[in-house]
């Protein structure tokens, strides 16, 4: 029998088939593994590299001025961090930071050393330094963002600004009472990418604009803050003073538009700086007012009619027992009315007018005018000052309080106190958040002027300003404070300081003030200052009122009160732009011949300066009228013309170049 | 057939025009954020310049400038 030959044709088959078979059987498998058994860990890796999710570093608002001026601005700078498991070579990498950064070698090899994912090298450096760093392509050193805080007027503010730490929180100032505004959300970026790691934006754009941060508007005004800081140092430093304050603040409504505080500090590096000078001193210091108290005893015995300005009081020469204490003057005075009792002063004649005024009624006005109780500008730290209740007063307390010992105040309180003189009796809520804006620029929630309460009548407040400007005037003891061509109301302040070691007051220590408004007639400055422990001087009059003055001096002009005797004289270019071109003005025609005594040779004016030619028309009585500015180029009448009071003279000025 | 082929092909072409885009965005989105950060680090700069201590003692020191006595002042309204 011939053996039936082996069908390989077939045997090729099955084999075939049974491999194919068997792959399936593995590819299922595998299938069956990934896709049922490690689905779950698998889904997470791809989304893992897939997608992004880039924390995008919290923004926090920006502060400004009344006037948009940036206070405070975050900026996006990087800090250093390493993955010291990565890096090739610790010694060079820490012996290049180092140097670049210019911080501690050794300190630093020990931390790239430690092998661990992450480590700072150096938070929040200048973009210099990150490229210098960038550009040496160190490995295992990386760079992540933060924001940093910037106060591109440095010591401008500090006190009122406060300051923020590393992690962006707010430690002192209005960065620490609204930092829950200023700060915005932890957010991320969530984006897809692509197997070579580029970024695509997929779906809907899922970077979201919002921030829930807030921009904060003050109601401090950079220049009048700049003057009053500059003349407030210049006069600590003068009298080698401990400290002082400065707060301006406008009376009709309020708002506070400088505040200032001596010592001071950099809030860009407030850590090199004593935490003693970080405090606001004007809202937080709490001390005796002494004789810019009597400003109020005045409105009360006033107000109530209990004395009129011309009512005379006999000042005991001086020296004056009550119960067990004497009370002095600084200058020996008998017969004084009431309108001098507060033009020079007098203690003994100010503890009269308490004496017949009574405890009670004196205590009603001292808290209306808002004494004892914090005034409500939210700043931190704010002090309420001491105010006992007249029960617990000791007898001779009702005569001290009448010239400011036994009551302790704050700055803020004292000039929120005086506006209500200043603007006919209201008690205004000082604020120094003028408006609350969002990331867009809208304004969320803006403040408005508060009245808390009418503590005098229009008629009372008028008769203080009266002597408060008698204060000012010749021979009183406001004399320094008034800058030539303006009236000032004000009223100056000595007092002992509290000796905290022996108890009662301190001989040589004094805390010299002045406090006052102008112009007197329509005021547009509240200005209290305050000078603490003045060497060689102490009175307020001595010490304060000439800070108090060149502060109004400049202050002043720029908020458009402009001295008596200034010349102004009107533009003609903004009211009636180029009415005249050249070669056809109507007026030079008019040679006018004069009648006598009133008339004027009309100067040759040509090249000069504005303000020389200016000067040279004045006091002639001619009303003249300006176009352009820089030299005079044309002048009409001619110069010869003999002119009249009253004639209109034009003057056409051009720069040089 | 003809219809399918480029049926499918349009497709495609749109998918891929997609991404493109997708990629286009991500950079602009990238970048206004950079020029966003720049301008503000700008404006920074400008406020730090226009820093009134810096200015005056610029104006005092090297220009000689001096402030006004009261009666050189000419108010021009």
């Amino acid at each position: 029998m011939k053996q039936k030959p082996i069908n390989w044709f077939k045997i090729r088959i099955i084999f075939l088939s049974c491999l194919l078979f068997f792959c399936f059987v593995l590819i299922m498998g595998r299938m069956f593994q990934l896709q049922v058994l490690k689905k779950e860990q698998l889904y997470k890796l791809a989304a893992q590299q897939q997608h992004v999710q880039i924390p995008l570093v919290p923004k926090r608002g920006t502060v400004y001025d009344g006037n948009g001026n940036e206070l405070a601005v975050s900026i996006e700078v990087d800090s250093v961090c390493a993955d010291a498991r990565k890096i090739v070579d610790v010694e060079k990498t820490a012996n290049e930071l180092a140097s670049i950064l210019q911080i501690d070698r050794k300190e630093l090899k020990q931390r790239l050393k430690s092998h661990r994912a992450f480590e700072w090298v150096q938070r929040k450096i200048s973009s210099k330094e990150a490229e210098q760093i960038k550009a040496l392509q160190l490995p295992g050193i990386f760079f992540l963002k933060e924001n940093r805080r910037f106060y591109p007027n440095s010591l401008l503010a500090a006190h009122l600004i406060g300051f923020v730490g590393l992690d962006s929180k707010g430690l002192e100032g209005i960065e620490f009472q609204y930092d829950a505004l200023l700060n915005g959300e932890n957010r991320v970026w969530a984006s897809a990418r692509d197997a070579l790691g580029r970024q695509i934006a997929m779906g809907k754009v899922p970077f979201e604009k919002e921030d829930h941060y807030r921009n904060i508007v003050l109601t401090i005004d950079k220049p009048i803050q700049h003057i009053t800081e500059a003349e407030l140092d210049r006069g600590v430093e003068k009298w080698g003073a401990k400290g002082g304050m400065a707060i301006a603040m406008d009376p009709l409504t309020g708002k506070i538009l400088a505040m200032a505080s001596y010592p001071t500090f950099n809030p860009n590096q407030f850590i090199q700086s004593r935490s003693k000078s970080w405090r606001n001193g004007a809202v937080s210091d709490v001390f005796e007012p002494g004789s810019l108290f009597k400003v109020f005893l005045a409105a009360a015995a006033l107000e109530e009619r209990l004395v009129r300005p011309s009512d005379s009081f006999f000042c005991e020469n001086g020296s004056y027992t009550v119960y067990d204490r004497t009370i002095h003057d600084t200058s020996k005075r008998g017969w004084l009315t009431f309108q001098q009792i507060i033009k020079f002063s007098s203690n003994i004649g100010a503890s009269k007018v308490g004496e017949k005024m009574g405890k009670e009624r004196f205590y009603r006005y001292i808290s209306a005018f808002g004494f004892g109780e914090k005034t409500g500008i939210n700043l931190p730290g704010e002090g309420k000052g001491i105010l006992r209740h007249p029960r617990y007063w000791p007898p001779v307390a009702l005569d001290t309080i009448s010239f400011g010992q036994g009551i302790s105040v704050t700055g803020i309180q004292l000039v929120t106190a005086l506006s209500a003189i200043a603007n006919g009796g209201f008690l205004m809520k000082p604020y120094v958040v003028e408006k609350i804006m969002n990331e867009k620029g809208e304004v969320v929630q803006s403040f408005q002027p508060e009245t808390i309460r009418k503590v005098v009548s229009g008629e009372t407040a008028k008769k203080v300003t009266m002597l408060l400007k008698a204060t000012t005037e010749k021979g009183g003891t406001g004399e320094g404070a008034v800058p030539v061509g303006y009236e000032v109301a004000g009223k100056t302040g000595t007092a002992q300081k509290v000796d905290s070691l022996l108890g009662g007051y301190s001989e040589n220590r004094y805390i010299s003030g002045f406090m006052g408004f102008a112009p007197a007639e329509d005021p547009k400055l509240a200005l209290l200052v305050v000078i603490d422990e003045p060497q060689g001087g102490n009175y307020g009059g001595v010490v304060a009122a000439p800070i108090f003055k060149a502060i109004m001096e400049k202050v002043l002009p720029y908020l458009q009160v402009v001295p008596k005797g200034t010349i102004v004289v009107k533009n003609e270019l903004d009211s009636a732009p180029r009415k005249e071109a050249p070669g056809t003005q109507p007026l030079i025609n008019g040679i006018k011949v004069g009648k006598g005594a009133g008339t004027i040779v009309m100067p040759d004016l040509n090249g000069l300066s504005m303000r020389n030619a200016l000067s040279r028309m004045e006091g002639r009585g001619l009303i003249i009228k300006v176009s352009g500015n820089g030299k005079v180029v044309e002048q009409a009448p001619r110069p010869g013309t003999v002119i009249e009071r009253g004639d209109i003279c034009y003057l056409k000025f051009r720069s040089p170049s | 057939m003809f219809f399918v082929i480029g049926g499918s092909l349009f497709y495609v072409w749109s998918r891929v025009q997609v991404i493109q885009l997708g990629y286009e965005i991500s950079n602009a989105l990238k970048e206004e954020w950079a020029l966003t950060e720049t301008n503000k680090k700008l404006r920074l700069e400008i406020a730090t310049l226009k820093s009134y201590t810096r200015i005056e003692k610029f104006a005092a020191e090297e220009l000689r400038m001096a402030e006004p006595r009261p009666e050189q002042v000419i108010v021009i309204r």
